[in-house]
């Protein structure tokens, strides 16, 4: 039995018996069903709803946390201010198979498509509206700004030597207790975190330019990102890229089990050792391009004559109309 | 003659005149009303239009569709007993749940992105939402499956490509959406999965941190683009018919000279 | 321990907790919701192969079905 010969007679019209077959009533019986299955699946198991995560809370449950990444994004020393390609021009998460790199090509033919620029965008941008209501801050930010910078290299150096757990934090005020000079730093970051923990901090006071409202929350989202909060989320329900986190969901509920094929890339030993995102993408573009052309693959296409799994199912068929030879 | 004679002569008269009439309907092809029983047969020849007419792309347009998709095709009466199969019920399964995503969704648009995070109504609607997106890829994996197993895509393998593209559209959908709640999950997902997007160069295009962006993707751009593939392939499944049984009985298939197109 | 927002759901049951998990191989993580998953489809494949379907064939020699003519 070629692929050719099931390929030809496939296509040609059946004559033989027919049975009644009503597709509106079949559709509407499928409609009811799903409608009611759904509404009982909803009403007994719900889905889960968890607030986002604002400034507010982050800053309140890890001002730790909150102001060490405060300070590396002052410090241009962060995961987004090093990120590269689409949002600057530095290489911290450029990634590449040897030389085949979109993700670089794209900035080269276009430019820095989405600007974003840490240390202003995320920190001295809201410091300078609140400097209105803080002379201190006024004065804090005057000597930032005036400061050359080599000399706020100087300062970022020193305050990020001191550990996380050293920093003493007396409700709002940050106190470094650095070897070196760490000028307004100590300062700027009081008053980040005074902002964040009174909820004057929030994505609008980032996202927002001009005097348009923002639903594009690229800055507020990358500032959060390169905190622990949203990780100590993560890790609890089991949503870590090497947890297999795609395919999961929060609490007890479903996730995405049917992005297998992509998840497993990050994982399975061979590639989770060379393992980049982009390595990932590519092998599960193989699986989806063979799934897409699997009726022109030879061997494949075959597969469920060869497998005889048909025989089940059109069982009624075959026992009443087939020939026996 | 009395008056009933006129009346059964004029009856006779008429009675011949409906046969007579009938008669050269049913020769000619043509429509013929009995009784009240619409019987109909689309008749769109051009060579009875002026042959100024008989061009147009409307005409054309016309009578390819009547061609590939005579309605008795399209919306039939019977299908082949081989259709004896739960299976055969996984598609339209997939579709059902389908429009319960659409008319929830049709909720979840008119009353904003915000409702379901400050309504219980709101938080209702979405669950279902939910619930109905797990179980289409449910339906639609069994669907996937049953169909590979019954060689399906013989002879329908456009069909079964547009298959694929609608599941993928479906993930990049079900990706938006998750995308577009404003809770946690978004956080989550858009700051994590940036990451693996950005390393193929859309990126910057297909921005996941934008809110604003993947609401109006989720829930404008992707459910047409899910309407259109879905639409494409059911027409291209009543275009070709049920994929016959392997070894179906010859002289239940019609001689390969009269294949469908 | 810092606190985590809360999970909360307007249901009749409560899934808030996290979800078990098998991590064997070392690798190798899923969690029960999606076993329940993959389960639920295999049972729905399983029951399309061997639940009879209803339907009744009808005799339609003599009678044009297809709108041939």
């Amino acid at each position: 039995m070629s692929w050719r010969k099931d390929h030809a007679d496939s296509r040609r019209r059946w004559v033989g018996p027919l049975e009644k077959y009503d597709l509106i009533r079949e559709g509407t019986i499928a409609v009811v069903v799903v409608l009611v299955i759904v509404i009982g699946l909803a009403a007994l198991l719900g889905s889960p709803r968890m607030p986002a995560v604002s400034f507010h809370t982050w800053a309140k449950a890890d001002a730790r946390d909150f102001t060490n990444t405060t300070l590396t994004e002052l410090t241009g020393t962060s995961e987004s201010a090093t990120y590269g390609p689409p949002y600057n021009t530095q290489t911290g998460q450029l990634q590449g198979l040897a030389w085949f790199s979109p993700q670089k090509w794209t900035q080269d033919w276009f430019g820095v498509l989405v600007p974003v620029d840490p240390p202003k965008d995320f920190v001295l941008k809201p410091l300078t509206s609140a400097a209105a209501l803080d002379p201190e801050l006024r004065q804090a930010l005057d000597q930032w700004n005036a400061a050359s910078a080599q000399q706020r290299a100087a300062w970022g150096k020193a305050a990020l030597a001191v550990k996380p757990a050293d920093y003493r934090i007396d409700g709002s005020t940050v106190t470094l207790p650095a070897g070196a000079d760490v000028g307004p730093v100590p300062k700027l970051l009081s008053s980040m975190l005074a902002m964040a923990q009174s909820g004057t901090l929030t994505s609008q006071s980032i996202d927002a330019s001009g005097d348009a409202y923002s639903t594009d929350n690229t800055k507020s989202e990358l500032y959060m990102a390169d905190g622990e909060y949203l990780d100590a989320i993560a890790n609890k329900y089991l949503l870590q890229g090497e947890q297999w986190g795609v395919m999961n969901e929060l609490g007890t509920w479903p996730g995405q089990p049917w992005l297998w094929f992509y998840s497993m890339w990050y994982n399975i030993p061979l590639w989770s050792s060379n393992g980049t995102d982009i390595l990932a993408i590519v092998s599960a573009l193989v699986v989806v391009l063979v799934f897409l052309f699997l009726p022109f693959i030879p061997g494949l296409r075959s597969l469920p004559r060869g497998l005889k799994l048909y025989r089940l199912i059109w069982r009624p068929y075959y026992r009443r109309y087939e020939t026996r030879e | 003659m009395d008056v009933d004679d006129k009346l059964r002569e004029g009856i006779e008269r008429g009675e011949t005149e409906v046969r007579k009439l009938e008669d050269e309907a049913r020769a000619a092809g043509r429509a013929a009303e009995e009784c009240g029983m619409g019987r109909v047969l689309i008749d769109d020849d051009p060579a009875k239009l002026p042959p100024e007419l008989r061009n147009t792309l409307d005409g054309r347009a016309r009578r390819w569709f009547l061609r590939t998709w005579p309605p008795q095709q399209l919306a039939p009466d019977a299908e082949p007993v081989f259709v004896r199969s739960w299976f055969y019920t996984m598609g339209v399964c997939t579709l059902a749940c389908l429009i319960t995503l659409f008319i929830t969704g049709l909720l979840l648009a008119l009353f904003g992105p915000e409702w379901w995070l400050t309504n219980r109504v709101g938080q209702f609607v979405d669950q279902m939402h939910y619930w109905a997106v797990v179980t289409l890829f449910l339906f639609m994996t069994v669907h996937w499956i049953s169909v590979f197993f019954m060689g399906s895509f013989r002879g329908r393998r456009f069909t079964w490509m547009l298959g694929v593209v609608s599941l993928l559209a479906c993930l990049v959908t079900a990706f938006t959406g998750y995308a577009s709640l404003q809770d946690f999950e978004s956080q989550w997902i858009t700051t994590q999965g940036k990451d693996a997007i950005n390393s193929t160069g859309i990126g910057a295009f297909f921005n996941l941190l934008n809110t604003g962006q993947m609401l109006t993707v989720h829930v404008v751009l992707l459910p047409m683009v899910v309407l259109v593939v879905v639409a494409v392939h059911l027409l291209l499944v009543r275009k070709h018919g049920i994929a016959p049984p392997y070894d179906a009985r010859e002289d239940h298939l019609a001689p390969e000279r009269e294949a469908v197109a | 321990m810092i606190p985590l927002p809360p999970l909360d759901s307007l249901s009749v049951f409560h899934l808030n907790a996290p979800a078990p998990y098998l991590n064997w191989p070392s690798w190798f993580y899923i969690q029960l919701p999606n076993v329940v998953w993959f389960g639920v489809a295999l049972v729905i494949f399983l029951a399309c192969l061997f639940v009879p379907f209803p339907s009744k064939a009808v005799d339609s020699s003599g009678y044009d079905v297809s709108g041939e003519g």
